[in-house]
């Protein structure tokens, strides 16, 4: 599963609060630490864990659902740190090797995704997958769209995949509204202009899609959209531009890569939420062979998931959500 | 059962066992919790000191952490005589912990009171400590007393506004020992609809939260405001 490697420490405690999860790529461990040496975090923590005690009723009597799954997954990351030093440092069996330890982060992540906050017995499928990137980031500024080191704390696991994984990882997508003002003024609005970091473009506005540069060299990126109705729109290949579409040479921003066209939405979106699908490989992905990726996956799921099982078809694929919203003239 | 009656776990546990040691985290994890919430008195260099107990979120879990972390290294696994009770010595090395970070001031010395100084006339130092932990609600900072005074008016508010199912989602499942199942029993409505209900309803609070200003907002002032730069490439 490709991970993000910069995550928002504030937004990442947002989505354990609501979400009962960590957003992928954020790791207890990684933002325990990183809280130690950063003081708005640590009062966002504060804040967060305080309001969970008074929801819960657990003002004076210790901690809330949120300390306590935060805390034994950071705890599980930190015992894990120990033992590998332990173990490096007697000899006395091998290090703990990434195929060990990535498991063993994933049971950490487990350890918060099936606490029970608010008793939720269970998280929803793909739910973990689809907050992540509900709220994961492109460190974007206001001369264009740059790495922000200060924003985020380093995932140890960012340029990891999953023990399924059989193909590289997927660049992120990166979504952005444009407005055209008067005369030939155009305007771009990337996600973190928004609250929570989710785009919301009004029907009469378009969508522009790209890609961060992606560390392995595939050829061909296909990009479709689908509604909560599982409505899908076919950003490219069409059925009307059949043909595979190439990842981009130009580079913009620094590391952005444009993908095709910019899209109309007042075509064929209603106001709601889109999730946008991206696959990349190494094969052209005309239209046909896009259908066939797609055949006998259900709408539903498509909408809600937020990584596509394709690895097995040397295609491997990322997404992102933004909601569309009535034209606002 | 306690570790110390479990010879195969007693063995696990020294050797570094990870599943032990999570396991044991689990199990001692809310001694080790109240020990450092509500304080505890020790004597440094003759002089008997109250720790007042780790009220602000993070401290507390900075502090669970270390503990734990302390009693499961290599030479305190060893050091450990299985003879007795693991509970005990785990608590004192929590803390000693403390202690440490006392002697160090390596923590902020207000969590910490030397009863010499707060013994009235005509009155014991037994009482003077009784008087102290009667009151040790006080210990938490006035910032962080205002934030959960303030922060229980917005919520009672924000539960006010909620509909009535939000509302019994909230007392009969959130507060009360409902299942998902059940509400959505209760509610008419199908499990995934009390899922999505739930979200919704953290999200809402979330947002009234930063609404009121209790949370911190994330500074969009500071985000894109303008992409135009890349108008002439990206289009």
């Amino acid at each position: 599963m490709t991970t993000n490697n910069k995550t928002d420490p504030r937004q990442a405690l947002e989505v354990l609060f609501v979400k009962d999860h960590l957003p992928e790529g954020a790791d207890a461990y990684d933002l325990m630490d990183h809280m130690r040496e950063d003081a708005a975090a640590r009062e966002h923590f504060d804040q967060l864990a305080l309001a969970s005690r008074e929801l819960e009723q657990v003002s004076g009597e210790g901690r809330s659902s949120f300390e306590r799954s935060f805390g034994e997954a950071s705890f599980l990351g930190a015992l894990d740190a120990m033992l590998e030093e332990e173990q490096g440092a007697s000899n006395a069996a091998p290090t703990v090797s990434p195929t060990i330890a990535e498991p063993r982060r994933e049971q950490r992540a487990e350890v918060i995704e099936l606490s029970t906050w608010f008793k939720v017995k269970q998280a929803a499928p793909g739910l973990a997958a689809a907050a992540a990137l509900l709220f994961s980031l492109l460190a974007i500024s206001d001369r264009g769209v740059q790495p922000q080191p200060d924003e985020g704390f380093q995932a140890r696991s960012a340029t990891h995949t999953t023990r399924t994984q059989s193909v590289p990882a997927a660049p992120s997508l990166a979504l952005f509204c444009v407005t055209r003002e008067g005369g030939d003024g155009v305007v771009f609005r990337g996600e973190r202009e928004f609250p929570f970091g989710v785009l919301a473009c009004s029907k009469d506005s378009e969508l522009k899609l790209a890609h961060e540069t992606p560390t392995h060299r595939f050829t061909h990126v296909a990009v479709f959209g689908i509604d909560h109705r599982g409505e899908l729109k076919w950003y490219g290949p069409s059925p009307a531009s059949r043909d595979a579409v190439e990842v981009s040479d130009k580079i913009v921003a620094s590391k952005l890569r444009p993908i095709g066209e910019s899209i109309r939405l007042g075509v064929n979106h209603e106001p709601g939420k889109i999730r946008v699908h991206a696959l990349f490989s190494d094969q052209p992905l005309d239209y046909g062979k896009l259908e066939s990726l797609l055949a006998g996956k259900d709408r539903g799921q498509l909408f809600e998931e937020a990584q596509l099982d394709l690895s097995r078809q040397g295609v491997s694929t990322t997404s992102k959500t933004f909601d569309v919203t009535e034209a606002a003239r | 059962m306690n570790l110390e009656d479990d010879p195969e776990r007693v063995e696990a546990f020294r050797r570094g066992d990870r599943e032990t040691l999570g396991q044991l985290y689990r199990e001692y994890v809310p001694a080790v919790e109240k020990l450092l919430r509500l304080g505890f008195t020790f004597t440094s260099q003759g002089k008997t000191v109250r720790f007042r107990g780790f009220q602000e979120p993070f401290m507390l879990q900075e502090s669970i952490q270390e503990g734990f972390l302390r009693a499961f290294r290599e030479e305190a696994r060893q050091a450990w005589n299985p003879e007795k009770p693991w509970r005990p010595y785990l608590l004192a090395i929590v803390r000693n912990q403390v202690i440490d970070q006392f002697r160090k001031q390596q923590v902020e010395q207000r969590y910490f009171v030397s009863l010499a100084r707060i013994v009235g006339e005509d009155e014991t130092e037994q009482e003077a400590m009784d008087k102290l932990i009667a009151g040790e609600e006080a210990l938490a900072s006035p910032e962080m007393k205002a934030f959960q005074s303030q922060l229980g008016e917005i919520l009672g508010a924000f539960l006010d506004e909620l509909d009535e199912g939000d509302r019994d989602t909230v007392r009969l499942h959130m507060l009360g020992e409902m299942t998902q199942q059940e509400l959505a029993d209760h509610l008419g409505e199908s499990r995934n609809d009390v899922r999505k209900r739930i979200r919704e309803i953290r999200s809402s609070l979330l947002r009234h939260l930063k609404r009121e200003g209790v949370i911190g907002n994330l500074d969009a002032g500071e985000l894109l405001r303008d992409l135009t730069v890349l108008a002439g490439v990206l289009l």
